[in-house]
């Protein structure tokens, strides 16, 4: 949701549904972050110690540090929203609905995931 | 020792700081919750990503239908023990149905909390040092103690499993309200909001923080992490 709000100040326009299918954002350096947030989220540290070893001839260690300082905290910080079922801040479930519902994200509601899991 | 050395990459000392002031925290009394069981909970944490039943659970259609023992050398209470490894390992498929069932074993919905936000804070520090190499920090000595029990009174049903912390909020220029629901989740347990805001502030902050990616690369790696963790928030 932030990303949209970014792009909105930066005057930039990314395919948000993007996000889901993995078809491309618009973000500058977009594919070396998959892989590192794939490999923090698996905990696959000696692969991802490769990938960053390689990464730093295309992208500044500064950015490669911080960009796993990012994906560390937002690992952490989900599971605080997903085991308390929070829902959305009000501003944000009214002037997200259209993006919600264009990229997927609905679906991993808690009422869809109780359906669906138990 | 990786085969990738990498040790030449920039440290964040604040960061660092505010990892060893967190893990220091688990050794102390907590609000609901004594320094032992905080100290296990951190190394329930650590063993969980090799538990059989957790990586059965994982690899199922359904994580409900996978049942049998965690495989834990803590002496933490099942109970326990399920709620940290399922956040560990299966955080993304949590139900309403599995949260009640951990209160009906006799959990507290403030205990709940206090679990969950060290295990939160336990997931961002020790994955920062397994991405870069950094040796993990050990886990302290219990120091005794008596938890203080000191309920919240100031929360507020707002729709989440859990009453949240109950603030006057206002929208900030950003539409974005100034303490958004994230920060009030563990409102039942300030100290809970504390000791996980003071590793995750030193990491991302939704206004100016010391980075080098622009917001966009910083808002695009947050969410590519919450879609993985399919985090409807």
């Amino acid at each position: 949701m932030l990303l949209r709000r970014s792009g909105e100040a930066s005057e930039k326009d990314y395919d948000l549904a993007g996000m889901l299918t993995g078809s491309p954002v618009g973000v500058e350096g977009e594919a070396i972050f998959d892989r590192l947030v794939q490999l923090t989220y698996e905990e696959s540290y000696d692969a991802l110690h490769q990938f960053l070893f390689e990464s730093k001839q295309i992208m500044s260690p500064e950015k490669l540090v911080d960009a796993v300082a990012i994906a560390t905290a937002f690992n952490g910080i989900t599971k605080v929203a997903n085991a308390s079922g929070l829902p959305l801040d009000q501003a944000t479930e009214q002037t997200t609905r259209k993006l919600r519902m264009s990229s997927g994200i609905n679906e991993f509601a808690d009422d869809l995931k109780s359906d669906r899991y138990n | 020792m990786s085969r990738y050395d990498i040790s030449d990459f920039p440290r964040r000392y604040h960061i660092e700081i505010a990892h060893e002031a967190a893990i220091t925290a688990y050794g102390k009394a907590g609000t609901w919750l004594d320094s032992r069981t905080r100290v296990k909970i951190l190394e329930e944490v650590r063993s969980a990503k090799d538990c059989p039943l957790c990586l059965e659970q994982r690899r199922s259609l359904s994580p409900y239908a996978k049942e049998g023992e965690h495989v834990s050398q803590t002496g933490l209470d099942p109970i326990t023990v399920e709620i940290v490894h399922r956040l560990c390992k299966n955080a993304d498929r949590l139900t309403y149905r599995w949260f009640e069932s951990i209160l009906v074993q006799g959990v507290s919905a403030e205990q709940y909390v206090e679990i969950v936000g060290l295990v939160a804070t336990a997931i961002i520090i020790d994955g920062f040092a397994g991405a870069l190499g950094y040796q993990t920090i050990p886990a302290p000595r219990a120091q005794g103690g008596v938890p203080t029990r000191k309920a919240n009174d100031k929360v507020v049903e707002a729709g989440a499993w859990i009453p949240i912390m109950d603030v006057e909020n206002e929208e900030t220029e950003t539409v974005l309200p100034k303490i958004p629901n994230i920060f009030r989740a563990m409102g039942l347990v300030p100290e809970s909001v504390r000791h996980f805001f003071s590793v995750m502030s030193s990491q991302y902050s939704l206004t100016s923080f010391d980075t080098s990616l622009d917001r966009s690369q910083v808002e695009y790696i947050a969410s590519k992490m919450s879609s993985h963790n399919q985090c409807f928030y």
